[in-house]
C-alpha cells in the first residue's frame, strides 16, 4: 500500500518536471508546425481569407512534379556527401591532434572556429573565393599554372552543390573533430599497448581498436550532419538561391519558394510534411544501426 | 634505440606540420573577410585578396552608428543570455523522467520532443504568428526567447537525456532513500553531474539565436526591439547592397561571439564534446 | 574556469529558487514556472502600452512599413521627419526591410491582421492581388488622384479602384560607358542592328560589350524586362490579358525576343561564365571600364558612381525594335504607398498618403532615389546620365516591367531559373518558354 501511494505520487512528481517544457514547446513550437499541416490538405495560397480544402490533392500531384523529384535527389546528394567528407576529414584531424604533438590547443581552437559563424557570414565569404574571376580558387590554380582547372565553381550546375558541401564541411568538420577528439581521449592506452605486443601494425590498431571504439562519437556527428543539412536552408539562400538552374534546390528551398513566391502555401507545406516524414524516418534508422554497432563493439 | 625515437619525432613533427598546414587552409577564410573589411570600397573592388594598404577603420564607425550597434548588441545578449538560462532549466528537469523511466508515456513524450528537431521551422511562421500576435507578444523581449526556447528544446531534451541515461542511478536513490524528495534528489546530485552537457546546450543554444534571422524579423521587428541580425539587412537594398558596409556589419556581428569563443574555447570545446560522448 | 562556474552557479540559483517556491507541495511546479512568463508579458505589454496612453490623447502613431532600406531608403527618413514637423499630433515610426524578406514580412502580418497602417506595395500584382483578399483601403476618392498621370494611377489600381500614391517612376535600360563609345565613335544606338554592331566593336577593341552577373536571378530578369517593351507590348498591349486568361502562352510569343537576347551570349558580348558572377561584379567590372555597358536600373546609379567617381557614363532605352520602329523604354511605378484597410488610424493615414502626393514632397523622394515623377505635367530634375533615356519616356513609348501584371509569379521564379540555364547551355531559348508556361500551369491548378 505504501508502495503504491508512493510510485503514485513519483509521477505526479515527474510529470510536474515534464510540464513547462511540454507547454512551452507544444504551444509554441510542434502546435503552430502541426496546425500548419492542416494547410497541406488545401488549396490557400498563403494570404486570402478563404481557401479551398482539397484532400490529398497535394501530395498527389507531388509525385508527378520534376521539381520536387529533383530536389529531393539534390537533398540526398547533398546530405550524404556532407557526412561522409566530414566525417572522413574529421578522424584523421582527430587522431593527428591526439597525437601528442604541441600545438593542438591552438589547433583545436582554430579548427572549432568556422563553427561559430551565423550561414550568412559563411555563404558571403565562399563566394568570393569561389567567383570564376577575381575569386581565390581561380587565382591560386592559375599561379600554380593549372589554369584548365579553372571553373565557374558556383555557376555551374556540375559543380555548385559541391561548394555548397564544401562550404558546410569547412564550417562543421571542427566542430566533428571536436567530438571524436574528446572520444579518442576515452579509449584506454593499455588497448593499444596490448596491440603493440601482438606487433599489430598502425592501420591494423586504428580498424581494430580507434575505429570501432570511437562508435559514439560516430553516431552523434552522422546524426547532426544528416538533420543539419536535410534542414539546411539559410546558407543556399544566401549563395545560389536554388540555381544554377535548380542544381542547388534542395527541399528547404522548394517549400520556401512554394510556399512563399509561388503562392502555393498549401503545396509548400504538404512538401514540408513529407520531409519531415522523411528526416524522421531516416534518423530513426540511423539511431538503430549505429546504436547496434556500439552496443556490439 | 635512438633511432627509432628520431623517427618518431621525425614522423610527430611531420603530423604537426600537416596539422599546422590544414589548420592554415581553414582559417585563411575568415582572415580574409576580416582583412576586407579593412579596405576602402575602391580597394576591396579591385584587389579583394592583397592585405590592406593601410587600416581603414571609417567603415566600422559608419557601420556602428548605421546599426546602433551597443542597444541590438544589448538586445541581442539579453535574448541569448534569457534564453539559455530557460532552456537549461527547463530542458534539464524535463528530460530527467524521460531518462529514468522507460513507462510507454514517458517514451511517448521523448519521442514528442525529438520529433521537433527534424520539424523545418518554415512552417510554422504563420500559425505562429497569428498565435504569438493574439498573445501580445509581438515586439517583445520575453516573446522572442519563449519562441526561441520552444525552438531550441527539442534538441535539448535530446541531450540531456542521452546524457542522463549513461549516468548512474545510485547517486540520487541514496540520496532518496536518504529522505530527499526527488526535486532535492535531481538538483543537489543529478543537475551538477550534468555540468557538460549544460555546456554543450549554452554553446549550441548561443550559436543558434545569435545568429538567426526570421524570428527577429518577423517578431522583434520594432527599432528598439531589433537584434544584430536584422540591422545587418539595413545594408542591404531591394537591388542594391552595399558590400562595403555589409563586411564590417557581418565581422562585427561575429565579433562578441568570437570573442566570447576566445575566452571560453576550453569550456566551449570541452563542453560540446562532453555532450555528445560521455566520458 | 571560473567564470563557467559563475555560470553555472547563476543557473543553480534560478532552479534552486523554482525549487523552493513548490517545496511544500510538488504539484504546484508546473503551474508556477510556467505561469511566470505570462505574467510577466502581461506586465510588459500594459508597460508599453502606457506610454502611448499616458501621453496628451491626441498624439497618433502611425506605423508604416517598407521594403526599401539600406541604399535605397533615400528620403524616407527625412520625409518621415518632415510630416512629423507639419503634423505634430501624429509620430511616424518606419519600419524597412529588404524586398525578398519584406514580402514574407507582410504577408505573415496580414494574415495575422496585425499589419502596418500604411504599406509599402509594389504595384501591378501585389496590389492587386491584396486588394481582392480585402487587405487595402480603396482610396478612389483621394484629392491628390486627378495630380498624378492616368498610367501611374492605373499602376496602382485594381479592378478600376486606387488604393495608394504611384510616388515615382523608375526605368530600366543600358548604362554605357560614354568615353569608351567615344572613342570607338559610336553612337547611342537606336534599333537592334545598330546595338549589335556597336557589341561587334567593343568587342573587337578587346572590351567586354556588357557586364552582366547571372548568379543573381534579379539580372537574368532585367536583361528581358528591357527588350520586352518594343518586341512584345508595343506589338500587343493586351498581351499580359491574354496570358493571365492563358490564351497567350510564352512559348510563341516570346521566341523571337528569346532568341534575339541569348544570341548575344553566343556571340560573346556578355560576361563570360556570366552564372557565376554576382551583380556586384559585374557592376564593378562595368564602373571600372572592363565593360562597356551594363543593364540595370536608374536606382544603380549612385551604386555605380560610388565604385568610380570619375566614370562619364549615361544610359539609353534598349533598342531591341528594328530600324524604323520606336525605341520603347522599360519604365514603372517603383514604390506605391497604400492603407491597411483594418487600420485605425485611417485619418492620419491618408494625411501621410496626401503629404506624399505634394509636388514638393515628391520631387525630394524621387531625387533621393534617381526615379521620375509622376505628376501630371511636371518636369523630373534628373541626374545628366539620365538624359537619353529621359528623352525616351517623354516621348511616352513605355511599358511597365513586364511581369508586374501576371496572375503568377510561379513563371517569374522559373524564368530565373531556367534563363540560367540557357546561359549554361543546359537548355535552349524555346525550352525555357515551355519551362514558364509548365510553372504558370501548375501554380494555377494548385490554387484552384
Amino acid at each position: 500500500m505504501k508502495q503504491l501511494t508512493f510510485r503514485h505520487k513519483t509521477h505526479i512528481t515527474l510529470a510536474c518536471f515534464l510540464a513547462p517544457a511540454v507547454l512551452i514547446y507544444s504551444l509554441l513550437f510542434l502546435g503552430p508546425v502541426l496546425s500548419s499541416f492542416y494547410y497541406s490538405l488545401t488549396n490557400w495560397n498563403g494570404f486570402t481569407a478563404t481557401m479551398g480544402f482539397v484532400g490529398l490533392r497535394n501530395y498527389r500531384d507531388m509525385m508527378d512534379d520534376a521539381a520536387f523529384v529533383a530536389a529531393l535527389k539534390n537533398t540526398a546528394v547533398f546530405a550524404v556527401w556532407v557526412v561522409i567528407l566530414q566525417n572522413a576529414l574529421a578522424i584523421p584531424l582527430a587522431i593527428a591532434l591526439d597525437s601528442g604533438i604541441r600545438s593542438k590547443n591552438v589547433l583545436r581552437v582554430i579548427f572549432f572556429a568556422p563553427a561559430v559563424l551565423s550561414p550568412l557570414v559563411v555563404g558571403y565569404t565562399w563566394m568570393y573565393i569561389f567567383n570564376p574571376n577575381s575569386g581565390l580558387l581561380n587565382t591560386f590554380l592559375r599561379s600554380i599554372g593549372l589554369p584548365s582547372w579553372e571553373q565557374v565553381w558556383l555557376g555551374d550546375p556540375k559543380f555548385a552543390m559541391f561548394c555548397i558541401i564544401t562550404m558546410v564541411i569547412w564550417q562543421f568538420t571542427g566542430y566533428s573533430m571536436v567530438i571524436y577528439l574528446a572520444n579518442l581521449q576515452t579509449i584506454p592506452s593499455e588497448l593499444y599497448e596490448a596491440a603493440n605486443i601482438d606487433g599489430a601494425g598502425r592501420w591494423n590498431k586504428f580498424l581494430r581498436i580507434t575505429f570501432p571504439l570511437l562508435a559514439p562519437a560516430m553516431t552523434i556527428n552522422i546524426l547532426l550532419s544528416t538533420i543539419g543539412t536535410l534542414k539546411a536552408f539559410d546558407l543556399i539562400y544566401v549563395t545560389t538561391n536554388g540555381g544554377p538552374f535548380h542544381a542547388t534546390e534542395t527541399l528547404t528551398v522548394l517549400i520556401f519558394e512554394s510556399a512563399f513566391k509561388d503562392n502555393n502555401f498549401g503545396y509548400g507545406t504538404a512538401i514540408g510534411v513529407v520531409m519531415f516524414l522523411i528526416i524522421f524516418v531516416v534518423s530513426l534508422l540511423q539511431l538503430l544501426v549505429l546504436r547496434r554497432r556500439e552496443v556490439s563493439s | 634505440m635512438r633511432t627509432d625515437s628520431a623517427k618518431l619525432s621525425a614522423r610527430k613533427l611531420s603530423i604537426e606540420l600537416f596539422s599546422i598546414i590544414a589548420a592554415f587552409v581553414f582559417i585563411y577564410p575568415l582572415f580574409f573577410i576580416v582583412t576586407m573589411t579593412f579596405k576602402t570600397a575602391e580597394e576591396a573592388a579591385s584587389s579583394p585578396f592583397r592585405l590592406p594598404s593601410s587600416l581603414h577603420f571609417g567603415n566600422y564607425a559608419k557601420v556602428w552608428e548605421m546599426m546602433h550597434f551597443p542597444l541590438v548588441f544589448a538586445n541581442t545578449l539579453l535574448i541569448t543570455a534569457v534564453t539559455i538560462a530557460l532552456i537549461i532549466v527547463i530542458g534539464a528537469i524535463a528530460a530527467y523522467p524521460l531518462a529514468r523511466r522507460s513507462e510507454k508515456p514517458y517514451l511517448f513524450f521523448y519521442l514528442f520532443f525529438i520529433a521537433g528537431i527534424m520539424l523545418p521551422f518554415q512552417l510554422a511562421m504563420i500559425p505562429l504568428y497569428k498565435l504569438v500576435n493574439m498573445l501580445h507578444l509581438v515586439n517583445t523581449y520575453h516573446g522572442a526567447i519563449l519562441i526561441y526556447s520552444s525552438i531550441n528544446l527539442p534538441f535539448t531534451v535530446f541531450l540531456y537525456t542521452g546524457f542522463l541515461k549513461s549516468t548512474p542511478k545510485e547517486l540520487e536513490e541514496a540520496a532518496l532513500i536518504d529522505g530527499c524528495s526527488i526535486f532535492r534528489a535531481f538538483w543537489t546530485t543529478v543537475f551538477p553531474l550534468m555540468k557538460p552537457v549544460t555546456a554543450t546546450v549554452a554553446v549550441l543554444t548561443a550559436l543558434s539565436v545569435w545568429n538567426d534571422f526570421i524570428v527577429p524579423l518577423l517578431f522583434l521587428s520594432e527599432q528598439n526591439h531589433r537584434t544584430i541580425t536584422i540591422e545587418l539587412y539595413t545594408f542591404v537594398g531591394e537591388y542594391i547592397t552595399n558590400w562595403d558596409l555589409l563586411f564590417p556589419g557581418l565581422v562585427l556581428s561575429i565579433m562578441p561571439l568570437l570573442v566570447f569563443y576566445l575566452f571560453l574555447q576550453k569550456f566551449m570545446i570541452k563542453g560540446v564534446a562532453a555532450g555528445s560522448v560521455k566520458g | 574556469m571560473r567564470k563557467p562556474l559563475l555560470i553555472v552557479l547563476v543557473l543553480m540559483l534560478c532552479v534552486s529558487s523554482l525549487l523552493s517556491a513548490c517545496g511544500g507541495n510538488k504539484n504546484n511546479n508546473a503551474s508556477t514556472s510556467t505561469s511566470a512568463s505570462p505574467t510577466e508579458s502581461a506586465k510588459a505589454s500594459e508597460a508599453s502600452a502606457s506610454p502611448e496612453a499616458s501621453k496628451p490623447a491626441e498624439q497618433v502613431e502611425l506605423k508604416v512599413s517598407g521594403y526599401k532600406s539600406g541604399a535605397e531608403i533615400g528620403a524616407i527618413p527625412e520625409l518621415n521627419e518632415k510630416f512629423m514637423k507639419e503634423n505634430p499630433d501624429i509620430k511616424v515610426t518606419y519600419e524597412g526591410m529588404p524586398g525578398a524578406q519584406y514580402k514574407d514580412f507582410i504577408k505573415t502580418r496580414l494574415v495575422a491582421g496585425d499589419a502596418s497602417d500604411v504599406m509599402l506595395l509594389h504595384p501591378g500584382a501585389e496590389i492587386v492581388d491584396y486588394a481582392k483578399a480585402g487587405y487595402l483601403m480603396d482610396l478612389s476618392g483621394e484629392p491628390w488622384v486627378p495630380d498624378f498621370t492616368v498610367s501611374a494611377i492605373d499602376a496602382a489600381s485594381g479592378d478600376g479602384k486606387v488604393y495608394g500614391t504611384p510616388n515615382d517612376t523608375v526605368m530600366l535600360g543600358v548604362y554605357y560607358n560614354k568615353d569608351i563609345f567615344a572613342k570607338l565613335n559610336l553612337k547611342v544606338p537606336t534599333d537592334w542592328d545598330q546595338f549589335l554592331a556597336a557589341c561587334e566593336a567593343i568587342k573587337a577593341s578587346g572590351v567586354t560589350p556588357i557586364a552582366i552577373g547571372n548568379n543573381d536571378g534579379w539580372m537574368t530578369l532585367a536583361a528581358l524586362f528591357v527588350m520586352a517593351p518594343a518586341m512584345i507590348y508595343a506589338k500587343d498591349p493586351d498581351f499580359d490579358k491574354k496570358l493571365n486568361a492563358r490564351e497567350t502562352k510564352f512559348a510563341g510569343s516570346w521566341d523571337e525576343m528569346n532568341k534575339a537576347w541569348f544570341s548575344l551570349d553566343t556571340k560573346g558580348y556578355l560576361t563570360p561564365k556570366s552564372t557565376g558572377i554576382s551583380l556586384d561584379q559585374a557592376q564593378t567590372d562595368f564602373a571600372k571600364g572592363k565593360a562597356a555597358m551594363y543593364i540595370d536600373g536608374t536606382w544603380s546609379l549612385a551604386g555605380i558612381k560610388g565604385k568610380n567617381e570619375a566614370l562619364n557614363l549615361g544610359m539609353f532605352a534598349m533598342p531591341s525594335n528594328k530600324a524604323g520602329e520606336d525605341v520603347y523604354v522599360s519604365a514603372a511605378v517603383g514604390t506605391v504607398w497604400t492603407i491597411n484597410k483594418s487600420t485605425e488610424k485611417a485619418d492620419a493615414a491618408k494625411k501621410y498618403l496626401a503629404f506624399w502626393a505634394k509636388e514638393e514632397n515628391q520631387s525630394i523622394w524621387a531625387k533621393s532615389g534617381g526615379a521620375f515623377l509622376t505628376l501630371q505635367g511636371k518636369k523630373s530634375d534628373a541626374d545628366p546620365a539620365f538624359e537619353d533615356i529621359a528623352g525616351t519616356l517623354a516621348t511616352g513609348k513605355a511599358w511597365r516591367f513586364l511581369n508586374q501584371a501576371w496572375a503568377q509569379d510561379a513563371a517569374t521564379t522559373e524564368m530565373m531559373k531556367s534563363a540560367q540555364g540557357v546561359y549554361l547551355k543546359a537548355l535552349t531559348p524555346e525550352q525555357m518558354l515551355k519551362n514558364m508556361d509548365d510553372a504558370w500551369d501548375k501554380a494555377a491548378k494548385l490554387q484552384k
